[in-house]
Protein backbone atom coordinates (compact mmCIF):
# COMPACT_ATOMS: atom_id res chain seq x y z
CA UNK A 1 0.00 0.00 0.00
CA UNK A 2 1.15 3.52 -0.73
CA UNK A 3 0.47 6.43 1.58
CA UNK A 4 -0.14 10.06 0.77
CA UNK A 5 -0.22 12.67 3.53
CA UNK A 6 -1.86 16.04 3.08
CA UNK A 7 -1.45 18.91 5.54
CA UNK A 8 -4.10 21.56 5.09
CA UNK A 9 -2.24 24.08 7.23
CA UNK A 10 0.36 24.54 4.48
CA UNK A 11 -0.02 26.95 1.60
CA UNK A 12 2.17 26.12 -1.33
CA UNK A 13 1.00 28.46 -4.04
CA UNK A 14 -1.07 28.49 -7.18
CA UNK A 15 -1.90 25.82 -9.68
CA UNK A 16 -0.22 26.07 -13.06
CA UNK A 17 -2.12 25.84 -16.38
CA UNK A 18 -1.43 22.22 -17.22
CA UNK A 19 -4.70 21.73 -19.11
CA UNK A 20 -4.05 23.97 -22.12
CA UNK A 21 -4.34 22.40 -25.56
CA UNK A 22 -3.59 22.85 -29.21
CA UNK A 23 -6.56 24.33 -31.05
CA UNK A 24 -9.93 25.52 -29.95
CA UNK A 25 -13.49 24.30 -29.89
CA UNK A 26 -15.51 23.35 -32.93
CA UNK A 27 -18.42 25.77 -33.25
CA UNK A 28 -20.16 27.91 -35.81
CA UNK A 29 -22.35 30.87 -35.08
CA UNK A 30 -24.93 29.84 -37.69
CA UNK A 31 -27.19 27.25 -36.11
CA UNK A 32 -27.68 24.98 -39.12
CA UNK A 33 -25.70 21.73 -39.14
CA UNK A 34 -23.87 22.74 -35.99
CA UNK A 35 -22.00 19.98 -34.16
CA UNK A 36 -20.02 21.48 -31.33
CA UNK A 37 -17.89 20.75 -28.30
CA UNK A 38 -17.89 24.31 -27.01
CA UNK A 39 -19.67 23.44 -23.76
CA UNK A 40 -17.13 20.73 -23.06
CA UNK A 41 -14.35 23.27 -23.57
CA UNK A 42 -16.04 25.61 -21.12
CA UNK A 43 -16.59 22.88 -18.52
CA UNK A 44 -12.93 21.89 -18.74
CA UNK A 45 -11.91 25.54 -18.40
CA UNK A 46 -9.29 25.17 -21.10
CA UNK A 47 -7.14 28.25 -20.43
CA UNK A 48 -5.17 28.51 -23.68
CA UNK A 49 -5.42 26.98 -27.14
CA UNK A 50 -2.43 27.06 -29.47
CA UNK A 51 -3.33 27.71 -33.08
CA UNK A 52 -0.72 25.47 -34.73
CA UNK A 53 -2.08 23.16 -37.47
CA UNK A 54 -5.50 24.82 -37.30
CA UNK A 55 -5.44 25.20 -41.07
CA UNK A 56 -5.73 21.43 -41.48
CA UNK A 57 -9.31 21.62 -40.28
CA UNK A 58 -12.04 22.98 -42.52
CA UNK A 59 -14.38 24.04 -39.72
CA UNK A 60 -11.75 26.40 -38.29
CA UNK A 61 -11.29 27.98 -41.73
CA UNK A 62 -8.99 25.47 -43.39
CA UNK A 63 -6.40 26.84 -45.78
CA UNK A 64 -7.67 30.37 -45.18
CA UNK A 65 -6.93 30.69 -41.48
CA UNK A 66 -4.11 31.38 -39.02
CA UNK A 67 -1.04 30.70 -41.18
CA UNK A 68 0.86 33.74 -42.42
CA UNK A 69 0.44 32.78 -46.07
CA UNK A 70 -3.32 32.59 -45.49
CA UNK A 71 -3.62 35.99 -43.84
CA UNK A 72 -1.04 37.70 -46.09
CA UNK A 73 -1.33 35.67 -49.30
CA UNK A 74 0.70 37.93 -51.62
CA UNK A 75 4.10 38.67 -50.13
CA UNK A 76 4.73 41.45 -52.64
CA UNK A 77 1.93 43.58 -51.16
CA UNK A 78 2.31 46.52 -48.77
CA UNK A 79 2.32 45.23 -45.15
CA UNK A 80 0.99 48.57 -43.88
CA UNK A 81 -2.10 48.37 -46.08
CA UNK A 82 -5.10 46.60 -44.49
CA UNK A 83 -6.19 45.54 -47.98
CA UNK A 84 -3.16 43.24 -48.18
CA UNK A 85 -4.60 41.03 -45.43
CA UNK A 86 -7.35 38.42 -45.36
CA UNK A 87 -8.40 38.13 -41.74
CA UNK A 88 -11.95 36.90 -42.27
CA UNK A 89 -11.79 33.22 -41.32
CA UNK A 90 -9.09 33.69 -38.69
CA UNK A 91 -11.34 36.33 -37.12
CA UNK A 92 -14.11 33.77 -37.00
CA UNK A 93 -11.84 31.22 -35.30
CA UNK A 94 -10.69 33.78 -32.72
CA UNK A 95 -14.32 34.74 -32.07
CA UNK A 96 -15.16 31.11 -31.35
CA UNK A 97 -12.28 30.87 -28.88
CA UNK A 98 -13.41 34.08 -27.22
CA UNK A 99 -16.98 32.76 -27.05
CA UNK A 100 -15.67 29.66 -25.30
CA UNK A 101 -13.54 31.63 -22.85
CA UNK A 102 -10.31 30.18 -24.26
CA UNK A 103 -7.32 32.46 -24.82
CA UNK A 104 -5.51 31.92 -28.13
CA UNK A 105 -1.81 31.10 -28.02
CA UNK A 106 -0.98 32.26 -31.53
CA UNK A 107 1.64 30.48 -33.64
CA UNK A 108 3.10 32.83 -36.25
CA UNK A 109 4.23 30.62 -39.12
CA UNK A 110 2.73 27.68 -40.92
CA UNK A 111 1.34 24.21 -40.38
CA UNK A 112 3.60 21.26 -41.00
CA UNK A 113 3.84 20.30 -44.69
CA UNK A 114 4.23 16.56 -45.18
CA UNK A 115 3.77 16.77 -48.95
CA UNK A 116 6.53 17.03 -51.59
CA UNK A 117 5.86 20.65 -52.61
CA UNK A 118 6.27 23.25 -49.88
CA UNK A 119 4.40 26.52 -49.51
CA UNK A 120 4.26 28.22 -46.13
CA UNK A 121 7.26 26.46 -44.58
CA UNK A 122 9.70 28.00 -47.05
CA UNK A 123 11.79 30.84 -45.65
CA UNK A 124 10.04 34.18 -46.20
CA UNK A 125 11.65 36.21 -49.01
CA UNK A 126 12.32 39.13 -46.64
CA UNK A 127 12.65 38.44 -42.90
CA UNK A 128 12.15 42.06 -41.89
CA UNK A 129 8.97 42.33 -43.93
CA UNK A 130 7.75 39.06 -42.44
CA UNK A 131 8.23 40.54 -38.95
CA UNK A 132 6.25 43.63 -39.95
CA UNK A 133 3.44 41.41 -41.25
CA UNK A 134 3.39 39.60 -37.90
CA UNK A 135 3.32 42.97 -36.14
CA UNK A 136 0.18 43.91 -38.04
CA UNK A 137 -1.49 40.61 -37.26
CA UNK A 138 -0.85 41.24 -33.56
CA UNK A 139 -2.14 44.78 -33.87
CA UNK A 140 -5.27 43.46 -35.59
CA UNK A 141 -6.10 41.11 -32.73
CA UNK A 142 -4.94 43.15 -29.76
CA UNK A 143 -5.22 46.82 -30.81
CA UNK A 144 -8.11 46.85 -33.26
CA UNK A 145 -6.00 47.60 -36.36
CA UNK A 146 -7.80 47.01 -39.69
CA UNK A 147 -11.24 46.69 -38.14
CA UNK A 148 -9.85 44.26 -35.62
CA UNK A 149 -10.21 43.34 -31.96
CA UNK A 150 -8.90 44.09 -28.51
CA UNK A 151 -8.50 40.51 -27.37
CA UNK A 152 -6.36 39.50 -24.43
CA UNK A 153 -3.88 37.50 -26.52
CA UNK A 154 -0.68 37.35 -24.53
CA UNK A 155 1.39 34.65 -26.22
CA UNK A 156 2.84 35.01 -29.74
CA UNK A 157 5.03 32.18 -30.90
CA UNK A 158 7.52 32.44 -33.77
CA UNK A 159 7.40 29.36 -35.99
CA UNK A 160 7.05 25.65 -35.25
CA UNK A 161 9.58 22.81 -35.17
CA UNK A 162 12.34 24.41 -37.27
CA UNK A 163 14.62 21.61 -36.03
CA UNK A 164 12.47 18.75 -37.35
CA UNK A 165 14.70 18.10 -40.38
CA UNK A 166 18.41 18.79 -40.73
CA UNK A 167 20.09 21.25 -43.07
CA UNK A 168 20.94 18.47 -45.54
CA UNK A 169 17.41 17.04 -45.67
CA UNK A 170 15.63 16.98 -49.01
CA UNK A 171 12.25 16.89 -47.28
CA UNK A 172 12.04 19.76 -44.82
CA UNK A 173 8.57 19.69 -43.38
CA UNK A 174 8.53 22.71 -41.08
CA UNK A 175 11.43 24.99 -42.08
CA UNK A 176 12.75 24.98 -45.62
CA UNK A 177 15.93 26.89 -44.88
CA UNK A 178 19.05 26.19 -42.87
CA UNK A 179 19.44 26.35 -39.12
CA UNK A 180 21.37 29.60 -39.31
CA UNK A 181 18.75 31.12 -41.58
CA UNK A 182 16.14 30.29 -39.00
CA UNK A 183 18.19 31.80 -36.19
CA UNK A 184 18.39 34.95 -38.29
CA UNK A 185 14.62 35.01 -38.86
CA UNK A 186 13.96 34.47 -35.18
CA UNK A 187 16.32 37.26 -34.14
CA UNK A 188 14.79 39.76 -36.54
CA UNK A 189 11.21 38.84 -35.68
CA UNK A 190 11.67 38.59 -31.91
CA UNK A 191 13.51 41.89 -31.64
CA UNK A 192 10.98 43.68 -33.81
CA UNK A 193 7.91 42.26 -32.09
CA UNK A 194 9.26 42.76 -28.58
CA UNK A 195 10.10 46.39 -29.43
CA UNK A 196 6.55 46.90 -30.70
CA UNK A 197 4.84 44.98 -27.90
CA UNK A 198 6.92 45.01 -24.72
CA UNK A 199 3.85 43.97 -22.72
CA UNK A 200 3.27 40.74 -24.70
CA UNK A 201 5.03 37.37 -24.47
CA UNK A 202 7.14 36.85 -27.59
CA UNK A 203 8.89 33.51 -27.90
CA UNK A 204 9.22 30.17 -29.62
CA UNK A 205 10.32 28.27 -31.59
CA UNK A 206 8.47 25.07 -30.61
CA UNK A 207 11.38 22.69 -31.14
CA UNK A 208 10.68 18.99 -31.46
CA UNK A 209 13.98 17.63 -30.16
CA UNK A 210 14.66 19.11 -26.73
CA UNK A 211 17.64 16.81 -26.18
CA UNK A 212 19.55 17.76 -29.30
CA UNK A 213 22.36 20.22 -30.01
CA UNK A 214 19.96 22.40 -31.98
CA UNK A 215 18.38 23.63 -28.74
CA UNK A 216 21.75 24.44 -27.16
CA UNK A 217 22.95 26.28 -30.24
CA UNK A 218 19.70 28.24 -30.41
CA UNK A 219 19.88 29.29 -26.77
CA UNK A 220 23.55 30.25 -27.11
CA UNK A 221 22.70 32.29 -30.17
CA UNK A 222 19.89 34.10 -28.35
CA UNK A 223 22.15 34.78 -25.38
CA UNK A 224 25.03 36.10 -27.47
CA UNK A 225 22.81 38.19 -29.75
CA UNK A 226 20.62 39.40 -26.88
CA UNK A 227 17.49 38.07 -28.55
CA UNK A 228 14.43 38.50 -26.31
CA UNK A 229 12.89 35.20 -25.29
CA UNK A 230 9.85 35.56 -23.06
CA UNK A 231 9.06 31.88 -23.44
CA UNK A 232 10.80 28.87 -24.89
CA UNK A 233 8.45 26.32 -26.42
CA UNK A 234 9.23 22.70 -27.15
CA UNK A 235 7.63 19.30 -27.79
CA UNK A 236 7.88 15.73 -26.58
CA UNK A 237 5.92 12.55 -27.24
CA UNK A 238 6.52 9.60 -24.94
CA UNK A 239 5.04 6.45 -23.44
CA UNK A 240 5.96 7.22 -19.84
CA UNK A 241 5.17 10.45 -18.00
CA UNK A 242 8.54 10.12 -16.27
CA UNK A 243 10.19 10.67 -19.64
CA UNK A 244 8.21 13.86 -20.12
CA UNK A 245 9.26 15.08 -16.68
CA UNK A 246 12.88 14.33 -17.47
CA UNK A 247 12.71 16.63 -20.48
CA UNK A 248 10.89 19.28 -18.48
CA UNK A 249 13.79 19.41 -16.01
CA UNK A 250 16.44 19.38 -18.73
CA UNK A 251 14.90 22.24 -20.67
CA UNK A 252 14.61 24.35 -17.54
CA UNK A 253 18.25 23.65 -16.71
CA UNK A 254 19.34 24.62 -20.24
CA UNK A 255 17.41 27.88 -20.06
CA UNK A 256 18.92 28.72 -16.69
CA UNK A 257 22.42 27.82 -17.86
CA UNK A 258 22.08 30.32 -20.67
CA UNK A 259 20.84 33.06 -18.39
CA UNK A 260 17.20 32.78 -19.37
CA UNK A 261 16.06 32.36 -15.78
CA UNK A 262 12.89 34.39 -16.30
CA UNK A 263 11.98 32.74 -19.60
CA UNK A 264 8.92 30.53 -19.33
CA UNK A 265 9.32 26.91 -20.35
CA UNK A 266 6.23 25.82 -22.27
CA UNK A 267 5.73 22.25 -23.45
CA UNK A 268 3.22 22.90 -26.19
CA UNK A 269 2.93 19.57 -27.95
CA UNK A 270 2.76 16.31 -26.05
CA UNK A 271 0.83 13.06 -26.13
CA UNK A 272 1.28 9.31 -25.79
CA UNK A 273 3.55 7.83 -28.48
CA UNK A 274 5.17 4.41 -28.18
CA UNK A 275 6.69 4.67 -31.67
CA UNK A 276 6.24 6.60 -34.90
CA UNK A 277 6.18 3.69 -37.36
CA UNK A 278 4.37 0.42 -38.02
CA UNK A 279 2.44 -1.31 -35.27
CA UNK A 280 3.80 1.00 -32.59
CA UNK A 281 2.29 4.01 -34.35
CA UNK A 282 -1.09 2.32 -34.73
CA UNK A 283 -0.95 1.26 -31.09
CA UNK A 284 -0.14 4.85 -30.12
CA UNK A 285 -3.08 6.29 -32.03
CA UNK A 286 -5.46 3.75 -30.48
CA UNK A 287 -4.06 4.43 -27.02
CA UNK A 288 -4.56 8.18 -27.36
CA UNK A 289 -8.28 7.53 -27.72
CA UNK A 290 -8.79 5.01 -24.92
CA UNK A 291 -8.66 4.79 -21.11
CA UNK A 292 -4.93 4.13 -21.06
CA UNK A 293 -4.37 7.33 -23.02
CA UNK A 294 -6.56 9.17 -20.54
CA UNK A 295 -4.46 7.86 -17.65
CA UNK A 296 -1.31 9.00 -19.46
CA UNK A 297 -2.82 12.46 -19.80
CA UNK A 298 -3.92 12.61 -16.16
CA UNK A 299 -0.60 11.35 -14.94
CA UNK A 300 1.44 13.81 -17.01
CA UNK A 301 -0.74 16.75 -16.01
CA UNK A 302 -0.53 15.82 -12.35
CA UNK A 303 3.18 15.09 -12.22
CA UNK A 304 4.12 18.21 -14.19
CA UNK A 305 2.89 20.31 -11.29
CA UNK A 306 6.03 19.29 -9.43
CA UNK A 307 8.64 20.24 -11.99
CA UNK A 308 9.77 23.62 -13.27
CA UNK A 309 7.42 23.90 -16.20
CA UNK A 310 5.11 26.86 -16.81
CA UNK A 311 2.47 25.43 -19.15
CA UNK A 312 1.43 22.17 -20.78
CA UNK A 313 -0.46 22.22 -24.08
CA UNK A 314 -1.85 18.89 -25.22
CA UNK A 315 -1.69 17.97 -28.93
CA UNK A 316 -4.36 18.05 -30.20
CA UNK A 317 -7.93 19.18 -29.48
CA UNK A 318 -8.47 19.65 -33.23
CA UNK A 319 -10.49 16.79 -34.70
CA UNK A 320 -7.73 14.49 -35.94
CA UNK A 321 -6.00 11.18 -35.27
CA UNK A 322 -4.09 12.56 -32.28
CA UNK A 323 -7.17 13.93 -30.54
CA UNK A 324 -7.97 11.78 -27.50
CA UNK A 325 -10.53 14.26 -26.15
CA UNK A 326 -13.37 14.18 -28.68
CA UNK A 327 -14.81 11.82 -31.27
CA UNK A 328 -13.46 13.13 -34.58
CA UNK A 329 -16.68 13.00 -36.58
CA UNK A 330 -18.99 13.78 -33.67
CA UNK A 331 -17.08 16.30 -31.60
CA UNK A 332 -20.06 16.65 -29.28
CA UNK A 333 -19.12 13.21 -27.91
CA UNK A 334 -16.26 13.15 -25.41
CA UNK A 335 -13.64 10.43 -25.27
CA UNK A 336 -12.03 9.22 -22.02
CA UNK A 337 -9.11 11.56 -22.59
CA UNK A 338 -11.32 14.61 -22.19
CA UNK A 339 -12.12 13.96 -18.54
CA UNK A 340 -8.65 14.49 -17.00
CA UNK A 341 -8.80 18.04 -18.33
CA UNK A 342 -12.17 18.61 -16.67
CA UNK A 343 -11.03 16.98 -13.42
CA UNK A 344 -7.85 19.01 -13.32
CA UNK A 345 -9.84 22.17 -13.94
CA UNK A 346 -11.66 21.65 -10.64
CA UNK A 347 -8.30 21.88 -8.91
CA UNK A 348 -7.20 24.77 -11.09
CA UNK A 349 -10.31 26.75 -10.25
CA UNK A 350 -9.81 26.06 -6.55
CA UNK A 351 -6.28 27.33 -6.47
CA UNK A 352 -7.04 29.61 -3.59
CA UNK A 353 -7.51 26.51 -1.49
CA UNK A 354 -3.93 25.55 -0.99
CA UNK A 355 -2.57 22.24 0.08
CA UNK A 356 0.64 20.67 1.12
CA UNK A 357 1.58 17.11 0.35
CA UNK A 358 4.01 14.85 2.12
CA UNK A 359 4.79 11.49 0.67
CA UNK A 360 7.91 9.71 -0.44
CA UNK A 361 11.45 11.09 -0.22
CA UNK A 362 11.46 11.32 -3.98
CA UNK A 363 8.44 13.55 -3.94
CA UNK A 364 9.87 15.71 -1.18
CA UNK A 365 13.08 16.20 -3.15
CA UNK A 366 11.09 17.11 -6.20
CA UNK A 367 9.02 19.56 -4.22
CA UNK A 368 12.08 21.12 -2.63
CA UNK A 369 13.73 21.66 -5.97
CA UNK A 370 10.57 23.25 -7.18
CA UNK A 371 10.29 25.51 -4.14
CA UNK A 372 13.85 26.65 -4.64
CA UNK A 373 12.79 27.94 -8.01
CA UNK A 374 10.01 29.92 -6.28
CA UNK A 375 7.46 27.88 -8.13
CA UNK A 376 4.40 26.10 -6.77
CA UNK A 377 3.45 22.69 -5.47
CA UNK A 378 0.00 21.22 -5.42
CA UNK A 379 -2.02 18.29 -4.31
CA UNK A 380 -1.59 15.96 -7.21
CA UNK A 381 0.01 12.59 -7.43
CA UNK A 382 0.27 9.72 -9.82
CA UNK A 383 1.09 6.13 -9.09
CA UNK A 384 2.80 3.52 -11.13
CA UNK B 1 -6.07 13.87 -8.37
CA UNK B 2 -4.69 10.33 -8.41
CA UNK B 3 -3.81 8.27 -11.44
CA UNK B 4 -2.58 4.74 -11.79
CA UNK B 5 -0.62 4.58 -15.05
CA UNK B 6 1.96 2.24 -16.45
CA UNK B 7 2.86 1.43 -20.05
CA UNK B 8 2.08 -2.18 -19.26
CA UNK B 9 -1.37 -3.26 -20.34
CA UNK B 10 -1.96 -5.39 -17.27
CA UNK B 11 -1.09 -4.79 -13.65
CA UNK B 12 -2.53 -5.53 -10.23
CA UNK B 13 -4.79 -3.04 -8.48
CA UNK B 14 -3.24 -0.71 -5.95
CA UNK B 15 -4.51 0.58 -2.66
CA UNK B 16 -3.65 4.07 -1.48
CA UNK B 17 -4.00 5.40 2.05
CA UNK B 18 -4.71 9.11 2.14
CA UNK B 19 -3.82 10.76 5.46
CA UNK B 20 -5.42 14.17 5.94
CA UNK B 21 -4.27 16.52 8.70
CA UNK B 22 -5.14 20.03 9.92
CA UNK B 23 -8.69 19.71 8.69
CA UNK B 24 -11.15 22.45 9.73
CA UNK B 25 -12.96 22.21 13.05
CA UNK B 26 -16.31 21.90 11.30
CA UNK B 27 -17.23 18.73 9.37
CA UNK B 28 -16.24 18.43 5.71
CA UNK B 29 -17.70 16.34 2.93
CA UNK B 30 -15.28 14.16 1.04
CA UNK B 31 -16.21 13.23 -2.53
CA UNK B 32 -14.39 10.79 -4.77
CA UNK B 33 -14.96 11.24 -8.50
CA UNK B 34 -13.83 8.41 -10.75
CA UNK B 35 -12.65 8.04 -14.34
CA UNK B 36 -12.46 4.41 -15.40
CA UNK B 37 -14.01 2.10 -17.99
CA UNK B 38 -17.46 2.54 -16.46
CA UNK B 39 -17.33 6.13 -15.12
CA UNK B 40 -16.61 9.46 -16.74
CA UNK B 41 -15.57 11.78 -13.92
CA UNK B 42 -18.57 10.72 -11.83
CA UNK B 43 -18.96 10.83 -8.04
CA UNK B 44 -18.78 7.29 -6.67
CA UNK B 45 -18.32 7.92 -2.97
CA UNK B 46 -19.18 10.55 -0.38
CA UNK B 47 -18.56 10.67 3.33
CA UNK B 48 -18.49 13.22 6.12
CA UNK B 49 -15.20 13.69 7.94
CA UNK B 50 -14.98 15.16 11.43
CA UNK B 51 -11.97 15.99 13.53
CA UNK B 52 -8.57 17.43 12.67
CA UNK B 53 -7.19 14.24 11.12
CA UNK B 54 -8.63 11.49 8.96
CA UNK B 55 -7.57 8.61 6.75
CA UNK B 56 -9.21 7.46 3.55
CA UNK B 57 -8.47 4.33 1.52
CA UNK B 58 -8.68 4.32 -2.26
CA UNK B 59 -8.58 1.26 -4.51
CA UNK B 60 -7.15 2.01 -7.91
CA UNK B 61 -7.29 -0.29 -10.92
CA UNK B 62 -4.78 0.22 -13.71
CA UNK B 63 -5.53 3.31 -15.81
CA UNK B 64 -8.06 4.78 -13.42
CA UNK B 65 -8.01 8.38 -12.29
CA UNK B 66 -9.81 9.75 -9.27
CA UNK B 67 -10.34 13.23 -7.97
CA UNK B 68 -10.80 13.64 -4.24
CA UNK B 69 -12.45 16.85 -3.10
CA UNK B 70 -13.27 18.24 0.33
CA UNK B 71 -15.96 20.85 0.94
CA UNK B 72 -17.53 22.37 4.04
CA UNK B 73 -20.79 20.74 5.05
CA UNK B 74 -23.67 23.21 4.66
Amino acid sequence: MQTVSVDFSKNLGQMKPMHAVNNGPVYKFAEDQRVTNIDAFREAGIPYARTHDASFYANYGGEHCVDIIAIFPDFSKDPDDPASYDFVLTDEYMKVMDFAGVKPFYRLGNKIEHWPKKYGTLPPPDFRKWAVICEHIIRHYTEGWANGFHYDMKYWEIWNEPDLDGDDSTHKRCWGGTKLQFFNLFEIAAKHLKACFPHLMIGGPAICNPKGNWKDEFLSFCRERKVPLDFFSWHVYAKQPSRVLEYEREVRAALDANGFTETESILNEWNYVRGWTGDNWIYSLRTMKNLKGAAFVASTIAASQYVPLDMLMYYDARPCALNGMFVTDMVCDCLKGYYPFRMFNKLYQWDRRRFSIRRSDDLRRRRDRWKKRSRDVHLLRRFG
Amino acid sequence: MFTYYDDLDEAENKQVKLNLSSLPDSPVKLTVRLLDAAHDDEPVREEILTGKDASVYLDLALFTTCLVTLEPVD
